[in-house]
């Protein structure tokens, strides 16, 4: 249901105004965006703008804009190779599961590294989950660390593990915790057709063209609102000026 | 406005970038260098969540909240591992390892150090040091007469001592192996300290199970790809100014709010 509302002198500049707390919202997840086109595995953020129709006394409906939601671009991230053994890129759909002090959470950045206890674990050195939930321990005295077309961790020294992918019905529903995880309630599924590539990481599918062209377009948006304000602000000054010396002659 | 922020940890992030890529360039040439890699993590989000906020009339929900981004910061910066290219030099004291591990050094205050830069010098006593004099463990000591030195692929030493017809053997070369290489912390001169994160070490003789296999007059080379470091630089420098073009945006958005009368 479209809200009643009244329309009245201020309503040009509240809808502006509305404009501007979005856009102003949009710059931000632009910015946020651009700063992360280097961070491995990031997503892309959309904001999604929507119409809240507001209904006046009159026969016709006010239409404020309202920033609704941001939305994750899923699109795999272009894959870079970086000879490392111990980074991991998905292609396909699916996430890392993690053990955090938070619980399970889940990330695509796949650069991992090993503790002191030999455990693979994330830059941030949170333990790496197996299929069946425990810890992929890498023997000391290993020489080299290969990964099998089912995504099983091997050495030379026997099978470690095979790496936990799962994947969600809702992934827009999963949410962003910082430092590349994300958490969310579902339980997800394991993946059946996403590969694991050794030596190389999924980079940020942030496309600094689109980017940057959005961020242009929503700085001359934000100045043209700020424009329309001012011309706003003129009217209703001469209006007033012009109402009041008619009623005092 | 929170964009300015943002594009300001960008900006440093990028920074560090840069700082990373010209420190593995500096070192393309340096003996035993393993190239380093800046790694980035997003900041914490802010939740402006509407939980369950309607999309319509007839309930559809929006099935996400609204989540802004504080920006970036540096998640780590890691030694890659790689094995870097062996080069034949034609020094008998130049001693490349194939493979895992690291030469131990006798560090000046009694600690040892790591190292996989094996040129290898002797010193006044004979004494196999770095080219910084900082002695080989286990030490071993090579005669005054001695006309060549062998070390085998396991890491023993022989020398042919003037006027004897059997080699002498000096010694065992020993390496040493970390649970987490990445995680040994670098302290210049080509040198490794053990820290929490690298593990103990496990020492052992080269070739044998989990150790790599010792190369003589040979060393290796830094395992710096030259023509990816300059791909990155360029990257990261756009990257740089992207960020800051966010700046100049928010600033303009900021003037143009200032101008209203």
């Amino acid at each position: 249901m479209a809200r009643q509302g009244k329309r009245s002198m201020e309503s040009t500049g509240l809808i502006l105004l509305s404009q501007q707390t979005a856009l102003q919202r949009q710059v931000e997840v632009l910015a946020n965006n651009i700063a992360n086109a280097n961070t491995t595995g990031f997503k892309t953020q959309r904001m999604l703008f929507q119409t809240q129709p507001m209904a006046t006394q009159f026969d016709d409906t006010l239409q404020f804009v309202i920033d609704r939601a941001t939305m994750r671009d899923p699109t795999t991230g272009p894959m870079v190779r970086t000879g490392n053994e111990l980074d991991f890129a998905l292609q396909g759909a699916g996430y890392f599961a993690v053990r955090t002090k938070q619980g399970t959470q889940y990330t695509r950045a796949g650069s991992f590294g090993i503790n002191s206890d030999g455990d693979i674990v994330t830059q941030e050195g949170d333990t790496v989950l197996s299929a069946d939930g425990q810890a992929l321990n890498i023997p000391q005295d290993a020489n080299q660390i290969s990964l099998d077309a089912t995504g099983r961790i091997l050495t030379d020294k026997g099978e470690v593990g095979k790496l936990k992918v799962v994947t969600f019905k809702q992934e827009q529903a999963m949410q962003e915790t910082g430092n590349s995880l994300y958490k969310t309630n579902e339980a997800g599924q394991d993946a059946t057709d996403t590969r694991v590539v050794q030596g190389a990481i999924e980079q940020s599918n942030v496309r600094p063209v689109i980017e940057m062209t959005q961020l242009t377009q929503a700085v001359r948006a934000y100045q043209q609102t700020a424009n329309m304000i001012q011309s706003e602000h003129d009217r209703l000054r001469t209006a007033i000026r012009t109402l009041g010396r008619v009623s005092a002659s | 406005m929170r964009a300015m922020s943002i594009g300001a940890t960008g900006m440093l992030a990028q920074q560090l970038n840069v700082e990373v890529i010209s420190n593995n360039i500096a070192n393309i040439t340096t003996t035993g260098f393993k190239g380093m890699r800046a790694e980035f993590k997003d900041l914490l989000y802010e939740n402006l969540r509407r939980p369950g906020s309607q999309s319509s009339d007839t309930g559809t929900i929006v099935p996400t909240g609204i989540q802004i981004g504080n920006g970036v910061s540096a998640g780590a910066v890691y030694r890659i591992n790689t094995q870097g290219s062996v080069e034949q030099t034609g020094n008998s004291l130049d001693l490349a390892i194939n493979g895992k591990g690291y030469l131990q050094i006798q560090m000046p205050d009694g600690t040892t150090a790591y190292t996989r830069a094996g040129n290898l010098q002797l010193d006044a006593n004979g004494q196999i040091v770095t080219s910084d004099g900082y002695p080989l463990l286990p030490s071993i000591t090579v005669p005054a007469d001695t006309i060549d030195i062998t070390i085998n692929n396991s890491g023993q030493v022989f020398a042919k001592v003037d006027g004897q017809v059997a080699l002498s053997n000096l010694g065992q070369i020993q390496l040493a192996t970390f649970a987490n290489p990445a995680g040994l912390e670098a302290i210049g001169d080509n040198l490794l300290r053990e820290t929490p994160a690298s593990g103990t070490p496990t020492t052992g003789n080269p070739t044998a199970n989990g150790f790599g296999k010792l190369q003589q007059s040979s060393l290796e080379k830094s395992n710096v790809d030259i023509v990816q470091e300059l791909t990155n630089l360029i990257t990261a420098q756009r990257a740089y100014e992207m960020n800051s073009r966010v700046i100049k945006s928010a600033d303009e958005m900021m003037s143009s709010l200032n101008q209203l009368r």
